[in-house]
């Protein structure tokens, strides 16, 4: 069987991530809901294997373990994701969508009179690498984002989901996810072991190992480099590169690092190859930003706080297009639940 | 590669999930919870994980329509699904070619001063990916669903069988045709040399 092993070793891209899992499953639901029965199990019928029916579900920890051992990147930005996402594929593979620079979210671009002084991508990255130095260092109980990703495909409504994660030092991860309405649909939660719950590009690291990532732009960007080859082993270094990109603005959100540690990847953000600006920028929202444009990632940063707002990947044609809107990023002492509206 | 705990006990509850959910829609994501990551990691392997977050979830949409013509007696939930997946696998084609293309490109684009850094697992990987990428892509079709619901599904020859509707004795004969070509596309003898993998 050895030959047969090589083709798995050659091909293997790994399990889905929670999120993917997640939107499939509200992609399913919606279909069931427009089934002539649908969410109607019969007065006294046994409904030991799921909870039909009810759309508020309390998911056991054991359902929807996916497997995480081999799955690179930060699932939620990727589905059209043009760069990053061709990663995964070794390169050029799949998709008819084509690399670009160029963001996909052209409405959000404001008219040049909006912006009497025009910051450069990079002096956007560096102003907010200031603001990140100088915040006070937090903690909690646990590492907490509350986020919207949405898929927007041509003449069709977008497809996302509500998400929230709580990560704590002890392992524990719990992840609530509801729908665009805010329909809660369900609370994953997931015991890591030595700790490791903060997820960074799908790889689960422990609050000790993060808390030791330098705080140097160099130094960490070098740091990014092997963690990214360490995600996929049959990457070619065009394909690393991408990641590190990728993983730096990962560190930006997606797991708790010193203020010294965040600041260090805004500046290595600002080194990456290309770098330009989109001017001041609403998110979906509507807040305010500075819309830097990173390789393939296109950021709306708010430079006072150094917080990013959004995230928008998509194609070139504009047919498809993935936001992440994040709301909430932070330590916090509250605890999980299903998220509301 | 396994399949998850309870697959195998699961086969004869599975159809009796399908065939509630003909009346009970709802139920039908049971199968969804039971099969999407496998389902995933198949597709992913085979396009790349981008077209794989659609695909995959395309595949239980596709099921979901037509449960009512899931038929038990020509075998089980999950080689149907499998051959569901193949079906729209198919239906990219060339994402697949370009994906192998891709593969099998060595070299071109490393920077200097990489190699010393690089582990020995990724020099073999690449040793072998070029000549194992080009041998992928020139198998016919059938053949190649049977070596990838195997190598990437984890299907065992039975349920190749049911996933592609085809005679078991024909999924051996594929496999065994398969197998042939990638050793001799590996060289036969040391398939993890490395001379040619620097470009």
């Amino acid at each position: 069987m050895d030959d047969i092993r090589r083709v798995t070793e050659l091909l293997d891209e790994g399990g889905p991530s929670p999120t993917v899992a997640a939107t499939g499953r509200q992609r399913l639901d919606e279909l069931i809901a427009q089934a002539p029965t649908a969410g109607r199990p019969r007065a006294g019928e046994s409904i030991a294997q799921e909870p039909a029916g009810s759309r508020l579900r309390e998911v056991p920890s054991t359902r929807a373990r996916v497997p995480r051992t081999s799955s690179p990147r930060r699932r939620w930005s990727r589905w059209a994701l043009p760069g990053i996402g061709l990663v995964a594929a070794g390169a050029a593979a799949a998709i008819a969508l084509t690399v670009t620079a160029t963001p996909p979210a052209r409405p959000q671009r404001p008219a040049p009179s909006e912006t009497a002084q025009r910051l450069s991508g990079r002096e956007v990255l560096l102003a907010a690498a200031s603001s990140a130095e100088t915040a006070p260092a937090t903690t909690g109980r646990y590492w907490h984002i509350r986020w919207v990703h949405a898929i927007t495909v041509e003449n069709a409504s977008p497809v996302g989901n509500v998400f929230e994660t709580w990560a704590a030092k002890d392992g524990w991860w719990y992840m609530g996810t509801a729908t665009l309405d805010g329909r809660g649909l369900g609370l994953d939660k997931e015991k890591h072991k030595n700790g490791a719950s903060f997820e960074l590009e799908d790889r689960m690291l422990s609050f000790d190992r993060l808390q030791r990532l330098p705080t140097d732009a160099r130094r960490l960007t070098a740091w990014t480099r092997t963690f990214s080859r360490g995600l996929n082993a049959s990457w070619r270094p065009k394909d690393v590169e991408y990641s590190v990109t990728s993983t730096l603005s990962a560190l930006l959100y997606a797991v708790p690092v010193s203020p010294k540690v965040r600041a260090a990847a805004f500046r290595a953000l600002a080194q990456r190859p290309g770098v330009t600006t989109g001017g001041r920028a609403k998110d979906v929202r509507g807040r305010v930003g500075q819309a830097v444009t990173i390789g393939p990632v296109r950021l709306i940063i708010d430079p006072k706080t150094a917080f990013v707002l959004q995230e928008t990947t998509g194609t070139v044609d504009g047919t498809k297009a993935s936001s992440t809107l994040y709301y909430e990023v932070g330590w916090t002492n509250g605890k999980p639940h299903v998220p509301a509206a | 590669m396994t399949a998850p705990p309870g697959v195998v006990d699961s086969q004869g509850d599975d159809a009796a999930v399908i065939e509630r959910s003909w009346h009970e829609p709802d139920r039908f994501r049971v199968i969804y919870d039971r099969y999407f990551p496998e389902i995933y990691r198949y597709v992913a392997g085979r396009l790349g994980r981008d077209v794989a977050d659609d695909v995959a979830a395309e595949t239980f949409l596709a099921a979901f329509r037509k449960r009512d013509r899931f038929d038990p007696a020509r075998g089980a939930v999950r080689p149907w699904l499998f051959g569901i997946a193949t079906n729209l696998v198919g239906q990219y084609r060339r994402d697949e070619s370009r994906r192998y293309a891709a593969l099998a490109r060595l070299g071109g684009d490393l920077p200097g001063g990489e190699h010393d850094e690089r582990v020995a697992a990724r020099v073999t990987a690449e040793g072998i990916r070029p000549q194992l990428a080009r041998a992928l892509a020139a198998l016919p079709e059938g053949d190649r669903d049977a070596l990838l619901l195997v190598a990437l599904g984890g299907l065992g020859y039975e349920e190749v069988a049911q996933a592609l509707e085809i005679p078991s004795g024909t999924v051996g004969s594929r496999l065994s045709r398969v197998r042939r070509k990638l050793r001799e596309a590996l060289g036969g003898t040391d398939p993890t040399s490395t001379e040619e993998s620097h470009g």
